[in-house]
């Protein structure tokens, strides 16, 4: 235990972060200095620092991805990084301020897949399109989906839950339209065929975290690894994967079925009341890809080609890194690099199949304004 | 349990004040108190910065600096607001109503003392409580859901109803506006655009502080310049300054059953993840009118309870937002969200596993939360009297000094052009409000409350509804409401009793 | 008719025309959305009504008039240029930045319309530079705004 064993910082160790606070504050000398002392492997790169837009507040899942990646991506490019957190609408507002910014490569940024993937289902007018406006450089990691609930909620399994559904309807809640959860929550709930009333207005995944521990609703979807910690201490259980395949070998996620694959829960749904098996499948195959979309790091259309392809190289380089991967684990952040080409793919993939639930998103939505 | 708890305290304040780590919480309140000066930056702005330089560092370095970094900006952030009516952060808005009139009369330095002492017990307190609760952290967590939440800003709105009674018209219809300004944005549930005519700007609502800045600051600034008022002060030498600052240290003790209360207040909605330091302060100010017999003869225009209640509500609430961290890694405020951020980043995972491995160092994150606002206390009373001076500085210098801090800090909260034009837009609503005599300050608590009370009614109603709570079994909120309804009665019935006494 | 009480009626009259527009554009909204706003704003309007009326019969009253009987004096030619000065910086701002703008406008705040030392006209800029440069170099990350014509003019 860190205090036990270490009863003082030592007077070198507090000398040496005096030092690095103030090579921090030296930063305009390190940019001159990465200006024009070190040449950069991507030469097309304009010198100077490269800001990181991040469009979402400090300390947020977001942010930790960028701030882990950002001493090994500069290390790669030659570059000073400046994360800028950007955050606003959903995290819309940072998509746009990097889809307007000029292409010349000393602005990059994350973008939230599935928010520019549930803009264009819902026709939000601002929200940019994630392959259109962007070039994309590839995937950070990806934003795996779960249903939980309470760790003493009586409902243990999947099983469970379909009784449940049978004698009273299902309580979701999701913080509003238009996130994530939402989708994850009215889709799968009709995928499934589950009686259910959701209950938006929860702040973040704190809220229905909170939420689902005071037994004010039965099930939460959630990004897994934003709280695996409470699934750890036994606050919340994982009821179902969003994903046709398992989403991590953590030993808490091993019993939890997939909603999508050829046995996936609602194969098995559909078969239990007589639904178009294929259709299903498609369907679940669908909104696993939708919502596991992920973090992906971008920058403005029209990127020149040879800079592009020299970002993609480098980007992938820095978290192929084994520091990068230790950093990653000790900070239970799962990086997954996908590259962009198979990205984009995916993105089409998703968009296309997604097409059937804006109906379906449009109905929840109708019940809960009223 | 209790047995640990205090073995575990005493190991966390021999590692805090050993040298040389006590040179971490010390450098941490430095920087901390030194940027909370100009307003837009608060302390999660420093520590969203010093996170990447924690990487190198050892999970106790990280608990030594990051706690004066949660807590230290508050006070740092009341001097401004008390000298120049600029709040350094929206929490200290509720500082401005009354600190600002008594730097007016002369009486900045009583005004910087009581706002120094009140933080430093504020917090003290707010510290305790949290080291008691220690055992009970999650069962206390637990307790408060959205009734509890709606109740709370219940309550808080009735307030308006006292702060408006001299002209009440005008404070009701104020504070209609306040709320109406408020729901700008999109709906918290069906996320549907609200009030934004197609701008993207507008969906997240209008930025409170830059009107906070431009309701109080930017109109007091214009009416500065209008008035052609010479001073601050109205006085051009610092022996004409009446405050004394043992005037404003003995105002804590001397109001101590509002110090108290208003402490508890604070703690109690620190706990409550997501609420914030702005409610609290404005929480404990509404309170702090409706405990007074009078108030509209002296609130709002220099009454030292105006000061001593939010300062106090503001750094209690530093100890209470640690609780939903300790208890369930859940942040309490943006602040600690970083903070775990941070440990996280280290494998380090804030919750019961913290709680029962390594409490010592909890307790070196308390006790350097302790000792930081202890410190920027200290250095705040020693600065009261050259600080004060400051209110005999000609106007015509402090005007673009003035305009500088404010004009800077509307744009560094979102980094949003346009929040500057929304902050000037508002210094000219709050010049006209103050030269045709409406109420700024409904206006403002209504502004900072409806969004909680907005988002909880309608979770209230519809958990209700679907049979998953009974509000009227809910302690809490049942015993917000009677305490509202008191409130809101007690005017009158005393109004009534001083009539029988008076015929009788 | 008292000027006090004109601008009284007019402030309020401002208001609830703002006011009215919102609850008309609540009307558009769907149930849950507008339910709140609604109500708060219907309550609101009444309220501002019934201040408008109020304003409307305090504007009918003869002018006040001071103990020589002369009318209230006009804002003098300087205050007036200032504050019109003053409502200048966001734009400023906005077109040239803050590096630029906060210097500039203190100097001819100080210098050009109150008369001041060169000193202090000089001085006080300067510090507002210092307050540029400070959050420039030790908040890196926490850019100030650049000014929207310098993008227009570079190459």
């Amino acid at each position: 235990m860190v205090a036990r064993e270490k009863e003082r910082v030592s007077r070198r160790s507090f000398c040496r972060h005096l030092l690095a606070a103030a090579g921090a504050l030296a930063l305009p000398a390190r940019e001159r200095a990465a200006a024009g002392s070190e040449a950069s492997p991507c030469p097309e790169l304009a010198p100077g620092v490269v800001r990181w837009i991040v469009p979402a507040p400090p300390g947020g899942g977001y942010d930790q991805y960028a701030r882990l990646i950002q001493p090994f991506y500069e290390r790669r490019l030659q570059r000073t990084i400046v994360i800028e957190n950007i955050s606003g609408a959903g995290t819309i507002l940072g998509a746009c301020r990097l889809r307007d910014a000029r292409p010349d490569g000393r602005t990059l940024g994350l973008l939230n897949a599935g928010a520019l993937l549930m803009g264009q289902l819902i026709r939000d007018s601002a929200a940019p399109h994630p392959i259109d406006d962007f070039t994309l450089l590839g995937r950070i990691s990806r934003t795996p989906q779960i249903w939980a609930t309470a760790g003493d909620s009586p409902l243990k399994t999947m099983a469970d839950v379909v009784a449940e559904a049978r004698r009273r309807p299902l309580v979701f809640g999701i913080t509003e339209f238009g996130a994530n959860n939402a989708l994850n929550a009215a889709v799968g709930a009709r995928l499934l065929d589950l009686r259910h009333e959701i209950v938006p207005g929860y702040q973040g995944s704190r809220g229905l975290t909170l939420a689902a521990i005071r037994g004010e609703v039965d099930v939460v979807p959630l990004t897994l690894t934003a709280r695996i910690a409470a699934i750890e201490a036994g606050d919340l259980q994982p009821l179902l994967q969003m994903a046709s395949e398992p989403i991590t070998d953590h030993p808490r996620l091993a019993p939890v079925p997939c909603i999508g694959g050829a046995e996936g829960v609602a194969v098995a749904r559909a078969r239990a009341t007589g639904r178009d098996l294929e259709q299903t499948r498609a369907d679940a195959e669908a909104l696993a890809l939708l919502l596991n979309s992920g973090r992906l790091a971008a920058a403005p259309h029209g990127l020149p080609s040879g800079l592009t392809a020299c970002l993609r190289r480098q980007l992938a380089a820095a978290l192929a890194d084994p520091a990068c991967s230790e950093a990653a684990t000790a900070a239970h952040l799962v990086l997954e690099f996908g590259d962009a080409p198979f990205v984009r793919a995916d993105l089409e993939q998703a968009l296309a199949g997604a097409e059937r639930f804006v109906p379906w998103l449009e109905a929840a939505r109708r019940k809960v304004r009223g | 349990m209790l047995a640990e708890v205090l073995q575990a305290a005493g190991e966390g304040l021999t590692l805090v004040f050993g040298w040389p780590n006590i040179l971490y919480p010390v450098a941490g309140t430095l920087l901390a108190m030194t940027f909370a000066l100009m307003p837009g930056i608060s302390g999660i702005t420093l520590i969203a910065l010093a996170l990447p330089f924690t990487f190198a560092w050892e999970p106790l370095e990280i608990m030594l600096f990051f706690g004066p970094l949660i807590g230290s900006g508050t006070f740092a952030g009341s001097i401004t607001a008390i000298l120049f009516n600029i709040p350094g952060s929206a929490p200290n808005a509720a500082t401005v109503i009354d600190g600002y009139p008594l730097a007016q009369r002369g009486e900045a330095k009583t005004a910087l003392a009581c706002a120094a002492a009140a933080s430093a017990l504020g917090s003290t307190f707010g510290i305790l409580i949290l080291i008691l609760l220690i055992p009970l952290l999650r069962a206390t967590i637990l307790l408060f859901g959205a009734p509890e939440f709606l109740m709370l800003a219940v309550w808080g709105l009735s307030t308006i109803a006292v702060l408006a009674r001299g002209s009440l018209v005008k404070g009701l219809a104020a504070a209609g506006i306040g709320l109406l300004l408020a729901f700008v944005g999109t709906d918290p549930r069906s996320a549907e655009p609200r009030f934004t005519f197609g701008s993207l700007y507008l969906r997240d609502g209008v930025s409170t502080t830059a009107v906070f800045l431009g309701i109080f600051a930017l109109a007091e600034i214009f009416d500065l310049v209008l008035t052609g008022r010479t001073t601050i002060s109205d006085r051009v030498h610092p022996d004409r300054l009446t405050g004394s600052v043992r005037r404003g240290l003995a105002s804590v003790f001397r109001h101590f059953g509002l110090f108290l209360r208003c402490s508890v207040l604070g703690t109690v909605i620190g706990m409550i993840p997501g609420i914030g330091g702005t409610v609290a302060s404005f929480v404990a100010y509404g309170h702090a009118t409706q405990s007074c017999r009078d108030p509209q003869a002296t609130f709002g225009r220099g009454d030292i309870r105006g000061v001593l209640a939010p300062e106090a509500a503001n750094d209690a609430k530093d100890g209470g937002s640690l609780v939903p961290v300790l208890a369930l890694g859940i942040p309490g405020s943006a602040s600690t969200a970083l903070l775990i951020a941070a440990l996280t980043l280290h494998g380090i995972v804030p919750g019961q596993a913290l709680m029962t491995e390594q409490l010592p160092l909890v307790f070196v994150l308390i006790w350097a939360l302790f000792l930081s606002n202890w410190l920027t206390s200290l250095a705040g009373l020693a600065v009261a009297q050259p600080l004060a001076r400051l209110t005999v500085v000609p106007v015509r210098v402090l005007v673009p000094l003035l305009l500088g801090l404010t004009t800077a800090g509307a744009f560094l909260t979102r980094g949003r052009i346009a929040d500057l034009g929304v902050a000037f837009v508002f210094g000219l609503l709050g010049l006209a409000m103050k030269r045709h005599g409406w109420p700024r300050v409904p206006f403002l608590v209504a502004l900072v409350l409806a969004p909680l009370f907005e988002v909880n009614l309608h979770l209230t109603w519809r958990l209700q509804q679907l049979g998953r709570i009974n509000v009227w079994t809910r302690p809490i909120a049942v015993g917000l409401l009677l305490l509202t309804l008191g409130s809101l009665l007690l005017p009158w019935v005393q109004a009534w009793h001083r009539r029988r006494r008076g015929a009788g | 008719m008292s000027c006090r009480g004109h601008s009284s009626l007019a402030f309020t009259g401002m208001l609830w025309l703002g006011v009215l527009l919102l609850v008309g554009l609540s009307l558009r909204l769907g149930h849950v959305a507008r339910f709140v706003p609604l109500l708060v704003g219907a309550i609101t309007l009444v309220l501002l009504t019934a201040q408008l009326v109020r304003d409307m019969l305090a504007a009918r009253a003869p002018a006040r008039r001071d103990a020589s009987g002369a009318p209230p004096p006009a804002l003098p030619g300087g205050r007036a240029r200032r504050f019109l000065w003053v409502l200048c910086l966001p734009v400023l701002v906005f077109l040239l930045g803050f590096a630029l703008a906060l210097p500039l406008h203190a100097f001819v705040y100080l210098r050009g319309l109150s008369h001041e030392r060169w000193g202090r006209a000089l001085g006080i800029p300067l510090v507002l530079i210092g307050l540029v440069v400070g959050i420039r170099f030790l908040l890196p990350a926490v850019p100030l705004w650049q000014g929207w014509l310098w993008p227009l003019l570079s190459p």
